[in-house]
C-alpha cells in the first residue's frame, strides 16, 4: 500500500509490498491517486511500456515520470498499472486506463518526480520504494 | 544531522564550513524564521549545497528559504567558470518560472465594477490549471525551435506585443546560447501545445492595486503610484522545462560518476562547467528559458486584449506596459567581482530573483539609475512587492533576492487546515475575488500556507540586498 509524506512545497510518496512488482505498482497507484484523486478511470485503452535504468531506484523514477509524460501528452488516465516483468534495470508494464477530456476532474498537477531522497529496496517486510514529487 | 548555525546579525546567519562543506552557507533570515527552518531539511540542502566542486564564496538561502529538493527553495549559489559545476538541481523542474508586472493606466476605482467581468474573462481565455493547453494553438516543430532560441521576441515577432515589452524583460526575452537540437522529442511534444497556459500549482495570474509606495523616485520611474491598477503573471517553461529537466538529471547522473563528483543528494547531480555535459545543458536549459519568456509574453498580449474588450479602451489608453519580468529558477554566465577581481561565475538561482544594482550595463536605460526591479510575490490573501536591486546585493549576494514569500505548511496540512473554510468565500469578503479550476489547489496555496511577504522583504532591505518601492494588494486571482 502506499501513504503520502509531507514536504513542505512538494509531496512525497511511499509505498510497500512483498515484491518489487506490486511495490512498483503501489507506487502508480499512488501518483495517479494525487493527480487524479479516488475517481477511477475506465479500462477503454492499453499502453505498454518498456523501461531501463541503470539501477532499481532510477528505474523506478523513470517508471513514473513515464506515467507522468503519457498524461501530459495523451491525457491518459491510468485504471491500472500492472508490471509484467521486472529484472533491477529493466521493466515492462501495461497500463489500461482512458484518455481524458477537460471535463474530467483533475485534483493536482505533478510536474516531476526527482532523485531527492529516492529509495527502491528490500527491507525486513518486503519492500519499499519512496519519491518526493515536485508539485 | 544537526546543522550549527551562528548568528552574524539580526538577518543573517552562517553555517560555518563544516564536515564535507567546501564553503559556508549564509542564510539571510530573521530570528522568528530560524526554527521552521530547524524543524525541516532546508538547512542541510544549504550545507549540501556547499559540497559541490568549485563554489565561489558561500552558499546562500534568501529569507523565503524552504525545503526543496537538491538546492533549497531560495537558495542561490556560483561555481567558478573553470574548476566550478553546473546542476540542473540548482535551477529546478521550472526552468525559469519567474513573474512579470505590469502597469496601467487606470485605477482601482475604475475597474471595481468591472472586476468580475475582468477576473470571469481572464479565466476564461488564460488556460489555466493541470494539464493546461491550447488547443488552437499547437506549434509545428519548425515554430518550437523558433520559440526556443528567440524567446520573447518570437512572440513579439508574431504580433503579441511589442518591442518596447522586449527591453524591460530580463535578457531581453531570450537566453543567447540556446540549441533546439539539445531538446529531446519528449520536451517538445510535453511544450507544443502548452505556450501561453498559466498551468496550476503556485502560478497565478492577479489583477492588484498599488497600495503603497515606500520610494516615491524609484516609483515615479517605474510609473507606479497609489490606487494604480498592475497586474503580475507568474509562470514558467510548463511541461517542456520540466521534461528538459528530467532528462538532464539522467545525464548528470552519468556525468557526476564520470568525473568523480561526490553527491550529497542525488538531485545536486552536476558536472564540470567545461565538459560537454555542462554544454548541452545549459544549452537546453536556455531552450527552457525561451519558452518561459515567450509563455509570459504570450500571456501579457491575452490580458491586454481582455482589459480592452472589459473595458472598451484601446491598448494606447489602457498604457498595460511591461515594468520588467524577472526569472527565479535559472543558472546564468555573470560576472562578478571576487576579491578585487572579476570573475565570471555560473550563478544558480532557485527560487531567487537576480537584483542588479544601479549603473548595472545589463539594465534597461531607464531603470539604471535606480536598479533593477525584482518582483517578489506573496499569498493570494495579503499583498505582493516591487524592490530595487543594489549595491549590497551585488556584493553579498551575486546580485540576487527572495523571489517570494517561501511555503511554512505542507500541502496537506494546508488541505487541512482549510477544511470547513470557504477560502474564497473568505476572500471574497476581503475583497479579492478568485477563480480557479480546482478548490483543491486553493486550499493548498491558501494565504497562511505561507510566509508573510513582508517579513520577507524587511530582512531584504534590512540587509541591504534591495530597497522596497511599493507594495501591491490582490484585487482578483486567477489560479490553476
Amino acid at each position: 500500500m502506499f501513504k503520502f509524506i509531507d514536504h513542505t512545497a512538494d509531496i512525497g510518496l511511499e509505498a510497500h509490498a512483498a515484491t518489487p512488482q506490486k511495490t512498483l505498482e503501489e507506487m502508480a497507484k499512488g501518483l495517479a491517486h494525487l493527480i487524479f484523486g479516488k475517481k477511477k478511470a475506465q479500462a477503454l485503452v492499453k499502453k505498454e511500456l518498456n523501461i531501463e535504468a541503470e539501477n532499481p531506484v532510477d528505474l523506478l523514477v523513470a517508471f513514473l515520470n513515464e506515467l507522468i509524460y503519457y498524461y501530459e501528452t495523451e491525457q491518459l488516465a491510468p485504471q491500472g498499472v500492472q508490471i509484467v516483468s521486472f529484472d533491477g534495470t529493466a521493466l515492462r508494464a501495461i497500463i489500461v486506463g482512458q484518455s481524458i477530456d477537460s471535463e474530467y476532474v483533475v485534483e493536482q498537477q505533478v510536474k516531476a518526480v526527482t532523485y531527492h531522497k529516492a529509495c527502491f529496496c528490500e527491507d525486513e517486510n518486503g519492500w519499499c520504494a519512496r519519491v518526493y514529487i515536485d508539485v | 544531522m544537526t546543522i550549527k548555525l551562528q548568528q552574524l546579525d539580526n538577518n543573517r546567519w552562517r553555517i560555518p564550513r563544516q564536515g564535507a562543506m567546501l564553503s559556508d552557507g549564509l542564510i539571510y533570515a530573521s530570528e522568528a524564521m530560524i526554527p521552521k527552518l530547524h524543524r525541516e531539511q532546508a538547512l542541510e540542502q544549504v550545507y549540501n549545497v556547499a559540497c559541490l566542486p568549485g563554489i565561489v564564496g558561500p552558499a546562500l538561502a534568501m529569507p523565503d528559504i524552504h525545503w526543496g529538493y537538491g538546492f533549497p527553495i531560495g537558495g542561490v549559489a556560483a561555481f567558478d567558470a573553470e574548476a566550478g559545476v553546473v546542476s540542473p538541481g540548482g535551477v529546478g523542474y521550472d526552468i525559469n518560472c519567474g513573474v512579470r508586472l505590469l502597469r496601467s493606466a487606470l485605477t482601482a476605482e475604475q475597474i471595481k465594477p468591472h472586476l468580475p467581468q475582468l477576473a470571469d474573462a481572464l479565466f476564461q481565455e488564460v488556460p489555466s490549471g493541470v494539464g493546461s493547453h491550447r488547443r488552437n494553438f499547437k506549434l509545428s516543430d519548425s515554430d518550437l525551435s523558433q520559440v526556443l532560441t528567440e524567446g520573447a521576441g518570437w512572440a513579439v515577432k508574431k504580433g503579441y506585443g511589442s518591442a518596447s515589452d522586449l527591453e524591460c524583460i530580463e535578457n531581453n526575452g531570450a537566453l543567447a546560447g540556446a540549441d533546439p537540437e539539445k531538446i529531446s522529442a519528449r520536451a517538445m511534444e510535453r511544450g507544443r501545445n502548452q505556450l501561453g497556459t498559466l498551468g496550476s500549482g503556485n502560478h497565478f495570474l492577479e489583477i492588484q492595486e498599488v497600495e503603497a509606495i515606500h520610494d516615491e523616485a524609484a516609483a515615479q520611474t517605474l510609473g507606479l503610484f497609489c490606487g494604480q491598477v498592475t497586474v503580475s503573471i507568474h509562470t514558467g517553461s510548463r511541461g517542456l522545462g520540466y521534461q528538459v529537466c528530467d532528462d538532464s538529471l539522467k545525464g548528470m547522473l552519468k556525468a557526476a560518476r564520470k568525473y568523480n563528483i561526490s553527491l550529497p543528494d542525488r538531485q545536486l547531480c552536476c558536472a564540470p562547467l567545461t565538459s560537454p555535459e555542462a554544454a548541452d545543458y545549459l544549452a537546453a536549459m536556455a531552450c527552457a528559458a525561451n519558452f518561459a519568456f515567450a509563455n509570459r509574453q504570450l500571456i501579457c498580449d491575452q490580458t491586454r486584449d481582455v482589459f480592452s474588450q472589459v473595458m472598451d479602451m484601446g491598448e494606447a489608453e489602457l498604457r498595460l506596459n511591461t515594468i520588467y519580468d524577472v526569472c527565479h529558477n535559472i543558472a546564468k554566465w555573470e560576472k562578478h567581482r571576487i576579491d578585487g577581481k572579476e570573475r565570471k561565475l555560473c550563478v544558480h538561482r532557485k527560487g531567487a530573483t537576480r537584483a542588479f544594482p544601479p549603473g548595472h550595463p545589463e539594465l534597461p536605460a531607464a531603470y539604471r539609475g535606480i536598479g533593477q526591479p525584482v518582483l517578489v510575490p506573496g499569498d493570494m490573501g495579503r499583498y505582493s512587492y516591487v524592490l530595487t536591486g543594489t549595491a549590497g546585493a551585488y556584493e553579498q549576494t551575486f546580485g540576487s533576492c527572495c523571489h517570494g514569500a517561501g511555503r511554512v505548511m505542507s500541502r496537506h496540512a494546508a488541505k487541512k487546515a482549510a477544511r470547513g473554510h470557504d477560502i474564497i468565500g473568505e476572500l471574497a469578503q476581503q475583497g479579492i475575488l478568485v477563480r480557479a479550476a480546482g478548490r483543491g489547489t486553493v486550499a493548498e496555496e491558501m494565504p497562511s500556507a505561507y510566509k508573510d511577504v513582508a517579513e520577507v522583504v524587511k530582512v531584504v532591505e534590512q540587509a541591504g540586498l534591495g530597497k522596497i518601492v511599493a507594495r501591491l494588494r490582490p484585487l482578483a486571482v486567477i489560479k490553476g
